[in-house]
C-alpha cells in the first residue's frame, strides 16, 4: 500500500526547487555539496541552503565523460555532467562548491568542477586511518577553516546559539529517520526500506524545516497503519544493499531486487543510512560537529590496516545483528575503486563472521537489465535452497 | 661471452664505457665500469632482438642507469643482509627513508621482475584478488609483496595517490606484513595544521623505520637524506637545461625516459644516481658542443611532451622517433626534480611534509588544479614542445580526470596541440623480449596523425 504521506514528494520537490530560485534572489546562497560528512548543519546555521550534488542520469553521465575521464565511476561522471551541463538546475543555482573529500574522484571532480565553473568551492579532507588524537586535532581545524569559508560567502559569523538551533534541527530529523529505518525492517511494516531510501533522498534537495514536516508526518502515519493492519505475510528474502552510491533516479538495482523476490531492509550507503547515522550531534559546538562527523560511519576509502578492527566491516556486523537479512548485494559501480575493490574482502569476512552470502555486483548505468535481473534471481535462488536447507 | 663474439656496436658501447669513472654507491662502494657493462650484457643477450633499436648504444653513460635499474633488487638484498632496513615505496617520502639510514624499491622494477618472468598468472590472481577495474600491475605487485619475493621490512603508501591505496587494502589480509600509510590531507596547502597534521604521521613513520634498524633516528641524520636527494635532483635540473639546450635533444626518447624514471620512481640510491647524472650530464654537454645527434633522431625533430601517466612502452618510442619526433618529459617524473628543493635546515619532518603539501604539483591531492595547470605552462615553456599528449593506464585514476581541463588550457594559453590517449591495458616494462612489446594499432594512426599536424604546424 501506498502511504498518503508519501504521495506528494514529487511535487513537494518540483515546488522546492521554485522555492530555491526564490530565496536566491532574495539574496540566500545555496551551497552544493558531495559526499555525507558535509556538516548541513554548519551551512543552515550560516543561513544557506544545502543541497546535494548528482542524479543518475545517461546523458549526465554522457557529458561528464567529456570533461572528467571515461575510468572515472559514473556517480562523479554524472555530478560532473549535471553540474557542467549549461541549464541544469544545479548548474544554474549552485553558488558555492563543497565537499567532505576522502575519496580521490571526488577530489579530482571538485578541482575540475571548480576549474569549469569558477564558482567558489571549499572542501576539507578526511582522515584515511581510524582516527586518533592526530586526526580529531587536524579535522576539528578543517571544520574551523570550513566555517570561516562559508562566513565570508554568506557574510555571516558563526552564531553559537544560531548553530545550536540547526544542531537540534538536524537531529530532530535524523532521530525520526532512525525510527522510520527501524520499522521499515519490521515484518509487516506499513513503510518499505525504498520509501524511507526515497524520502532520505528526497533530504538532499529540501530545506530542513519541511523536511522534518514530511518525515513527521510519515512517522506518524506509519505508526497509525501499523497499528491497523496487518503485514506479517511477508515472506521475501531480506537483502541488505551495500557499496558505491546509490543515486537519486538510479533505481534499476533496487527495482530488481524487490521484483525478483527480494526486500530490501537494510543498507550501508553513502546515499542512504550513512546520511544519517552516528549523525546525532550532542555538543553543539564546532568541535563536536567535527567529531562526531569524524567518526560517524566510515566511507570504504578510510584506510584501516587491521582489518579485524576495520569500521566499516563492523558497522555492517553490528547492522546484521540489528536488522536480521538473509544476504547482502553489494553494488560496486565501475571504476569505484573504494568499494570495488573491497568487495571480495567484504564477501569472505561477511561469509566468515556471519555466515552471510553476498552477491557482489558490477554495475554501470545503461548496462543491460537482463543480465542485473539473471545474477539477482540466482542470488535469490541460492537462498532459496540455504533457506530449505535450514 | 667472449668479446670477439660481440656485435661491433657493443664492442664500441664496451670500449666507451671503459673510458668512463666508476659508480659510487651510497654504502661508499664503487660498481667498475667492467662490471656495468658485463650487468647490461647479460639482460641484452637475453634479449631476444637485441640487434635492434631503440637502444642508443654510443650513449655509454646511460647504461650506468640501465644498470642501476637492473640491479636495484639484488642491491638491496645486499643492503639488507647489512642490516639496512627495506622498504616498498609506493613514491612516498624517499628523502626520509634514505635518511633514516633505509632503501626503498618501487613498483616499477617489481613490475619489472613480474613482466620479466612473465607471471602472468600473479597478474590475473591479482586482478581476481581486486577487481577487473584495477590498475593491471598494482594487485600483482601486493601478490608479490604478499608472496616474499621483495626482501621488504615495510611497505608504505601515501593516500592522495590512488583512490584506495589498493596494496595495503590487499595485504592487510596478512598480518604478517608490515604496512604504514601516511594520509596526505586533501587541499592541505597553506593550512599549518594540515603541515603539523602530516609532520606527526612523518615522525611516526620514521619511529617505525628506526625500531626495525633497532636505533632512533636523529633529525641529523633525516636532514642528510634530504641533502642526498636534493642533490640527486639538482643532478636532473641540470640534465635538462642541457636536454633543453640544443634544437635535437642530445638523447633519444627512450634513453630520457630511463634516467629519469631511475630518479624518481626507484630512487634506492640517490647517490649512485647523482653519481650516474653527473657522468651522463658531462656526456651530454659533449655531444651538444660537437652536434652529436642520437642515432634514432632526427635533425629537429617534433619535440611532444607526455603528460598523464608514465608507461610508454618502446615501440611508441621507435615509431615516433622514426616519424620524426621525440617524447620529452614525462610531466610526472618532471614534478620530482622541477619542484624545487627539500628545506634542508629546519625540522625535517615540517621540511618534507611541506614539500609534499606545497611545492610537488603532479597528481598532487593538495594544490589546486589551476595551480598545477600554471606549473605545466611554465614546464612546457622550458621544454617548447610542439605539442603535448596524455596517456592514461586502465584503471588508474590519478591523473585521467584532470587531461580534458589541462589540454584545453595548453591549447588556449600556449596554443599547442595537444592528444589524449587511453590505453587499455599496461604495456610491458622496456627490459624483456621484444616480442611483447607492443603498440596498438589504433595507437600507432592517433599518433601519426596527430604528427602530421604537428608537421604541417611546422612548416607553417
Amino acid at each position: 500500500m501506498e502511504l498518503r504521506s508519501l504521495k506528494d514528494i514529487d511535487k513537494l520537490l518540483e515546488s522546492r526547487k521554485e522555492k530555491i530560485k526564490k530565496e536566491r534572489e532574495a539574496g540566500t546562497k545555496v551551497v552544493g555539496y558531495l559526499c555525507c560528512q558535509v556538516p548541513l548543519e554548519l551551512i543552515h546555521a550560516h543561513g544557506m541552503m544545502a543541497v546535494r550534488l548528482g542524479t543518475a542520469s545517461e546523458s549526465y553521465m554522457a557529458a561528464g565523460k567529456e570533461y572528467i575521464h571515461q575510468y572515472t565511476c559514473p556517480y562523479i561522471k554524472c555530478v560532473a555532467g549535471e553540474m557542467l551541463t549549461k541549464g541544469t538546475f544545479l548548474r544554474e543555482n549552485v553558488d558555492v562548491i563543497s565537499g567532505s573529500v576522502i575519496c580521490l574522484t571526488v577530489h579530482r571532480a571538485l578541482e575540475v568542477l571548480k576549474a569549469y565553473t569558477k564558482k567558489p568551492t571549499y572542501y576539507f579532507s578526511i582522515p584515511h586511518n581510524p582516527p586518533d588524537s592526530n586526526d580529531e586535532r587536524f579535522f576539528v581545524s578543517e571544520i574551523e577553516w570550513f566555517s570561516a569559508r562559508l562566513g565570508e560567502i554568506s557574510g555571516t559569523r558563526l552564531d553559537p546559539q544560531r548553530l545550536r538551533e540547526s544542531v537540534a534541527l538536524y537531529n530532530s530529523i535524523r532521530a525520526i529517520l532512525k525510527e522510520l529505518y527501524r520499522l521499515q525492517a519490521m515484518d509487516g511494516s506499513a513503510i518499505r526500506w525504498i520509501d524511507v531510501f526515497k524520502l532520505i533522498q528526497s533530504g538532499f534537495l529540501l530545506g530542513p524545516e519541511e523536511y522534518l514536516e514530511l518525515l513527521e508526518d510519515v512517522l506518524s502515519e506509519v505508526k497509525q497503519v501499523s497499528e491497523t493492519e496487518d503485514h506479517s505475510s511477508n515472506r521475501k528474502f531480506r537483502i541488505m544493499l551495500s557499496g558505491s552510491p546509490v543515486m537519486p533516479m538510479d533505481n534499476l538495482i533496487i527495482d530488481t531486487i524487490e521484483e525478483t523476490g527480494g526486500r530490501i531492509v537494510a543498507d550501508i550507503l553513502c546515499t542512504g543510512l550513512r546520511t544519517f547515522d552516528d549523525l546525532l550531534v550532542e555538543d553543539a559546538t564546532l568541535k563536536g560537529l567535527a567529531l562526531t562527523y569524524l567518526y560517524s560511519s566510515p566511507c570504504a576509502s578510510c584506510q584501516d590496516l587491521n582489518l579485524k578492527s576495520d569500521r566499516r566491516l563492523n558497522k555492517m556486523l553490528k547492522l546484521i545483528r540489528e536488522i536480521p537479512v538473509d544476504g547482502m548485494i553489494y553494488y560496486c559501480l565501475r571504476f569505484c575503486d573504494p568499494y570495488s575493490f573491497k568487495a571480495n574482502e567484504i564477501k569472505e569476512a561477511l561469509w566468515r563472521e556471519a555466515g552471510l552470502p553476498v552477491l557482489p555486483i558490477h554495475w554501470e548505468y545503461g548496462g543491460s537489465y537482463g543480465s542485473l535481473q539473471t545474477r539477482v534471481e540466482g542470488f535469490l535462488e541460492s537462498l532459496q535452497e540455504r533457506r530449505a536447507k535450514l | 661471452m667472449n668479446n670477439t663474439e660481440l656485435p661491433p656496436y657493443l664492442d664500441e658501447l664496451r670500449e666507451r664505457l671503459l673510458k668512463t669513472g666508476p659508480l659510487k654507491l651510497m654504502d661508499g662502494s664503487e660498481v667498475s665500469p667492467v662490471e656495468i657493462f658485463e650487468t647490461n650484457l647479460k639482460s641484452l643477450i637475453g634479449y631476444t632482438h637485441y640487434g635492434d633499436p631503440p637502444f642508443d648504444y654510443t650513449l655509454a653513460n646511460a647504461f650506468k642507469h640501465r644498470y642501476l635499474q637492473m640491479t636495484i633488487m639484488e642491491r638491496a638484498k645486499k643492503m639488507k643482509e647489512k642490516g639496512m632496513p627495506v622498504l616498498f615505496s609506493f613514491w612516498a617520502f624517499p628523502d626520509l627513508i634514505i635518511g633514516s639510514g633505509a632503501t626503498l624499491i618501487g613498483p616499477v622494477p617489481c613490475g619489472n621482475e613480474i613482466s620479466l618472468a612473465d607471471n602472468r598468472s600473479l597478474k590475473e590472481e591479482g586482478h581476481r584478488f581486486t577487481s577487473f577495474e584495477s590498475c593491471p600491475m598494482e594487485p600483482a605487485i601486493a601478490l608479490y609483496l604478499r608472496d616474499g619475493k621483495l626482501p621488504v621490512d615495510l611497505t608504505v603508501y601515501m593516500t592522495g595517490m590512488a583512490d584506495v591505496p589498493c596494496i595495503l587494502n590487499l595485504l592487510r589480509r596478512y598480518p604478517a606484513i608490515s604496512l604504514f600509510c601516511v594520509c596526505i590531507p586533501y587541499n592541505g596547502k597553506g593550512k599549518p595544521w594540515a603541515l603539523e597534521y602530516l609532520a606527526d604521521q612523518l615522525h611516526t613513520f620514521v619511529q617505525k623505520i628506526g625500531e626495525i634498524r633497532g636505533s632512533k633516528v636523529t633529525d641529523e641524520e633525516l636532514r642528510n637524506g634530504i641533502r642526498m636527494m636534493n642533490q640527486m635532483r639538482r643532478s636532473y635540473v641540470e640534465y635538462i637545461d642541457i636536454f633543453n639546450s640544443a634544437e635535437t635533444p642530445p638523447i633519444a626518447g627512450l634513453e630520457n625516459s630511463l634516467v629519469k624514471s631511475v630518479g624518481s620512481v626507484e630512487a634506492g640510491d640517490p647517490v649512485a644516481i647523482r653519481c650516474a647524472n653527473e657522468q651522463l650530464n658531462e656526456e651530454l654537454r659533449e655531444r651538444v658542443k660537437k652536434g652529436i645527434i642520437p642515432p634514432t633522431l632526427k635533425e629537429r625533430p617534433l619535440r611532444i611532451y607526455v603528460c598523464g601517466l608514465i608507461i610508454v612502452s618502446p615501440p611508441v618510442h621507435s615509431f615516433i622517433e622514426s616519424q620524426g619526433g621525440i617524447l620529452l618529459g614525462p610531466e610526472c617524473f618532471d614534478a620530482d626534480f622541477l619542484s624545487g628543493d627539500v628545506d634542508e635546515k629546519g625540522d625535517p619532518y615540517e621540511a618534507v611534509a611541506r614539500w609534499w603539501l606545497e611545492q610537488r604539483s603532479w597528481s598532487s591531492p593538495c594544490r589546486d588544479l589551476e595551480e598545477r595547470t600554471e606549473w605545466l605552462i611554465k614546464t612546457l615553456r622550458r621544454y617548447n614542445p610542439d605539442g603535448v599528449i596524455w596517456t592514461s593506464i586502465w584503471g588508474c585514476q590519478m591523473e585521467p580526470p584532470y587531461a580534458r581541463y589541462l589540454a584545453d588550457k595548453v591549447e588556449e594559453k600556449l596554443g599547442m596541440p595537444t592528444m589524449l590517449i587511453d590505453q587499455d591495458d599496461i604495456p610491458d616494462v622496456e627490459i624483456g623480449e621484444d616480442g611483447r612489446f607492443r603498440m596498438k594499432g589504433d595507437h600507432r594512426t592517433r599518433i601519426e596523425g596527430f604528427m602530421e599536424i604537428l608537421h604541417a604546424r611546422r612548416e607553417k
